[in-house]
């Protein structure tokens, strides 16, 4: 069930009717974890075997490692869910792609044991990525198990954000699932109106992608501006793709008293690649950070390893968006960016030192560098190289990665503007672009807890217009699936 | 004051509605009814309609599918009924893809915005599910129903919502002001599968195209064995033997037919705003490319379950029943895809209605020598994927580039590697073959050789633009003048 079909309408409802028609907490929960498993239930109600392995592994293990005496039990507990959890997912996932790889180079045997008909489960990398984080918290004694398997349940279930994050933290969630929420509209209203940016973002993703499709499907028929302009289609498409399903999932769970993380923070207007990263899929960047960069030691050994750990995260990270040598090339790609900013940034301070920067600092010629350089050349770049490296997200073959590359660099040997003639679309992509200047490092526009008259009205209207273009854009067409959901 | 700040939000949301729907109709935005189906929109064959009963008068319109669009020839129904009567008789086919059972209704609404039928000849469906899960892929009621919830619903249920969701006006010009603000044009309304074949002055769809059935032929192959241990046994099953009756009441007191009944024809009979208006069911098979098959007592046996199933419905409506199947012998030539019937086809089928419905014999015109060109043409076939595309009789000087290779697949796709021949053939010309590529694996749109002409390069281009088009949607098409 999609979040934009009509499908998922009655089934909100129905879902809020019976939420709020109990006064008891745990009924409550109850409801939530009944309504995310037929909201999971819904793609393949087989799957729901899955989910319940890992629920329920998590659940035990977590109490293992919790009550055994010693470092060594409780790290053999560790390894038993994380072996658990990652043959499962490497399975699903990656099973068909390493016995297809091996086979490509020359090891003939693989190929029998390609699976045909691997269903890959709808999420199955966030729900995951989500579970294994609470036991690695438990085994790091940062959290106490959870004492209900209904309340785990229903936060690793929890259906606004189940098939694709934002991957919540058990600490953030739980609390609040457990909770009595009362009804409170102004809630309801701030996550309508969130869920409406959302619907508008992700139908305008579409409309994006019906735009670059065309290209994409037949590379070999595209002229080179047709590639670079279908480049930024796709950039700005997966953008409105995933953040629209973010902002949907924030939006849903604030309607019944929920906050989920934010997930994007203007990513776009980042003017380097690790600021790229502390606003793009901030959910995955902080669990990547916080459960293995830094547990390959993370910048703590030396300029060489932390670039070596950058890398390895980097490339895993690419590896957990799918099964496939383009999502690896993507990860190392975003990791050789970041390493050579560091490494340029290394060289700059060996160069001017401590005290040379201050003096830098102090002068005019600094002031021209920082704004100049620094923000519209490091933006400049960032989005270029970014906007690049989507390539690999969109383009899965290698003879059509290789078209794409020549006719890119076609271009720029006899850069030509696209020819295309104004749409209307075309306004709406500034105009996003401005609602995430305005929006960049603050709390949301319209909050629970600062509705006014005034307010109300302008955010009623403006989601009412929201809700309009995303029908003008959706309805009638076939239904898109969002991109993060086939990881 | 709290209350008031309350009552702002969702009335500022539902003001911008407001706001817009008169924008919508301010707009004129044009509204192109077929959407609500997922499938084709009628704008060009209303024209047809109205251009003849200024000119002649329309006493009959024939509706139906996609399947009733080809294969029955309004023009051969009115040929046949005014020679034989001596008084003129003009019968048109409103028959559009994808219209099934429940959207006939709709259908005739639009038909008596213009004229007044004496009579209507309606397409008999089939009681199935598989009637149902027939429909595009696209459309909001395949959608429920393909749902794990909207699987364990009624349509019962799901058809009122179908039509009380997707009726509204302001939801049916969505598409056009979509591509006007994506495009800055309003979606050109398109026709039928008159877009891909021509249509006559009597509505019918024009196609000579024709299934080859090699008997070499694995598909076809496969398409039997489909047909034979699946389809048949299945459909047999699906209608009860006229000796059962104890069997037969259950079925058809079942709460199924009546909401088949309720939803479709009853719902056909209400709209009516003539009381004159006289109904006839016409039957002929679902499955086209079950003509090419050896009769066998099994499918003897549907077919005769299928003319008891419409006698059943007709005597309960309390309306005419017409098998216009019976006796037709239609052999390979017959069918362009394994759904469809051909022109040729509809005008043997469209004389077999005529004849039921004045209830007498009618002296049979001589058959084209069809096995010979049939022969012919067996020759030059180059793979396994091939398709026939004949110039249509009455359009000599112009060849149709068909967008689809439908009737070269039965049941499966060619796969994405393997190359897709195209024959265009000229009417009293040699045929020519050209290699042709399927523009990806997921449709079966073929891109035209660019080598041809500077049209079909377009036609190509265009087909490019619109790769999310199903099937079933209309495309443009380009006709090849001959030189």
């Amino acid at each position: 069930m999609l979040f934009h079909t009509f499908t998922f309408l009655p089934f909100y409802i129905l879902f809020i009717a019976c939420y709020y028609s109990f006064s008891n907490p745990k009924f409550r929960v109850g409801v939530l974890l009944f309504f995310s498993n037929v909201f999971y239930g819904w793609w393949n109600w087989k799957l729901l075997g899955l989910i319940w392995l890992t629920i329920g592994l998590d659940f035990i293990i977590s109490k293992k490692i919790y009550r055994a005496n010693t470092k060594k039990e409780k790290f053999r507990f560790l390894l038993v869910t994380l072996i658990v959890n990652f043959s499962l997912l490497g399975f699903f996932k990656y099973w068909n792609f390493f016995m297809g790889s091996f086979h490509s180079i020359g090891l003939v045997a693989a190929d029998r044991f390609v699976v045909e008909n691997l269903i890959l489960p709808v999420g199955i990398s966030f729900y995951t990525f989500q579970s294994v984080s609470y036991s690695l918290d438990v085994y790091r004694e940062r959290l106490k198990p959870v004492d209900s398997i209904i309340d785990y349940a229903a936060y690793v279930s929890f259906f606004p954000q189940l098939v694709a994050g934002p991957i919540e933290r058990i600490e953030s969630l739980l609390p609040q699932i457990v909770r009595f929420n009362k009804f409170d509209f102004d809630h309801f209203i701030s996550g309508f109106y969130l869920f409406s940016q959302g619907l508008f973002r992700k139908a305008l993703g579409d409309i994006l992608s019906d735009l670059s499709d065309p290209t994409f499907k037949n590379v070999s028929n595209a002229t080179p501006e047709d590639i670079i302009l279908s480049i930024f289609y796709f950039t700005f498409q997966i953008y409105f793709d995933f953040s629209g399903y973010s902002e949907m999932a924030r939006g849903l769970a604030r309607t019944i008293g929920i906050e989920l993380m934010l997930n994007f923070n203007a990513p776009y207007l980042s003017t380097s690649f690790q600021e790229f990263w502390r606003r793009w899929h901030i959910s995955l960047s902080t669990w990547l950070r916080d459960y293995l960069y830094i547990s390959l030691g993370g910048s703590r050994k030396g300029f060489v390893l932390t670039n070596f750990n950058l890398m390895v995260t980097m490339a895993l990270g690419g590896l957990w968006h799918g099964a496939g040598l383009n999502y690896i090339i993507w990860g190392a790609l975003h990791g050789i960016y970041l390493v050579a900013q560091r490494i340029l940034e290394a060289i700059f301070e060996s160069l001017f030192g401590i005290s040379g920067i201050f003096r830098f600092k102090q002068s005019y010629r600094f002031f021209i560098w920082k704004r100049l350089f620094k923000n519209a050349f490091g933006w400049l770049i960032t989005f270029c190289f970014v906007s690049y490296t989507w390539l690999y997200f969109r383009v899965y073959t290698v003879s059509d990665i290789e078209i794409v590359h020549k006719k890119l660099f076609l271009w720029i040997k006899h850069p030509v503007l696209p020819v295309y003639s104004f749409s209307v679309v075309f306004i709406f992509i500034p105009m996003l672009w401005i609602y995430d200047i305005l929006q960049k490092d603050r709390k949301d526009f319209f909050r629970p807890d600062n509705t006014t008259i005034l307010r109300n009205v302008f955010f009623g209207f403006l989601s009412g217009v929201f809700v309009i273009l995303s029908l003008i854009f959706l309805v009638g067409k076939p239904t898109k699936q969002f991109i993060y959901f086939q990881f | 004051m709290t209350m008031l700040k309350k009552i702002l939000f969702p009335f500022t949301f539902l003001l911008s509605f407001l706001i817009f729907s008169s924008i919508v109709t301010k707009l004129k935005v044009p509204i192109l009814e077929g959407q609500k189906f997922g499938n084709i929109p009628l704008e060009r064959k209303i024209q047809k309609l109205i251009e003849l009963e200024k000119s002649d008068g329309v006493d009959a319109i024939i509706l139906g599918a996609s399947n009733t669009e080809f294969g029955v020839s309004a023009q051969v129904l009115s040929e046949t009924v005014t020679l034989a009567t001596g008084k003129k008789f003009v019968a048109y086919n409103f028959g559009t893809g994808g219209a099934d059972f429940y959207l006939l209704a709709d259908l005739i609404k639009i038909v008596e915005l213009h004229v007044k039928p004496k009579y209507y000849f309606l397409q008999g469906y089939h009681l199935s599910s598989a009637i149902l899960e027939s429909l595009s892929e696209d459309s909001l009621y395949k959608k429920l129903r393909g749902s794990p919830v909207g699987s364990f619903l009624d349509y019962k249920i799901l058809l009122p919502v179908v039509d009380k969701v997707w009726n509204q006006k302001t939801l049916l010009a969505l598409p056009s002001l979509r591509s006007k603000i994506v495009f800055s044009v309003y979606l050109t309304p398109p026709s039928t599968n008159s877009d891909v074949y021509p249509l006559n002055k009597y509505g019918d769809s024009i196609s000579y195209n024709y299934l080859y059935l090699n008997q070499g032929m694995e598909l076809v192959k496969l398409a039997e064995k489909f047909f034979l241990d699946k389809y048949l046994p299945i459909s047999i099953d699906s209608y009860p033997p006229n000796e059962d009756a104890e069997k037969k009441k259950a079925f058809f007191t079942s709460n199924g037919l009546n909401v088949f009944l309720n939803t479709g024809y009853r719902k056909i009979q209400k709209e009516t705003s003539f009381s004159e208006t006289k109904f006839y069911i016409i039957s002929f098979p679902k499955l086209a490319i079950e003509s090419t098959f050896p009769k066998t007592g099994q499918s003897k046996e549907l077919n005769r379950r299928f003319s008891s199933f419409f006698i059943e419905i007709s005597k309960l409506l309390n309306i005419g029943y017409i098998d216009a199947y019976e006796n037709t012998n239609l052999k390979s030539w017959h069918v362009q895809d394994d759904t469809h019937y051909n022109t040729f086809a509809a005008e043997i089928i469209g004389r077999k209605l005529a004849e039921k419905f004045l209830n007498k014999t009618l002296p049979n015109p001589p058959e084209p020598n069809d096995d010979a060109l049939f022969e012919l043409e067996k020759e030059k076939l180059m793979g396994r994927w091939t398709s026939i595309i004949r110039s249509p009789k009455d359009l000599e000087e112009n060849i149709l580039i068909v967008k689809y290779l439908q009737n070269a697949n039965t049941h499966k796709l060619p796969p994405s590697s393997e190359k897709v021949n195209l024959i265009i053939r000229l009417e009293k010309n040699n045929s020519q073959i050209f290699p042709a590529q399927r523009i990806d694996s997921n449709s079966y749109q073929v891109e035209i050789p660019k080598n041809l002409l500077k049209a079909n390069a377009m036609y190509a281009a265009d087909l490019l633009n619109s790769a999310n088009i199903s099937l079933s949607a209309p495309l443009e098409s380009y006709s090849w003048e001959k030189k």
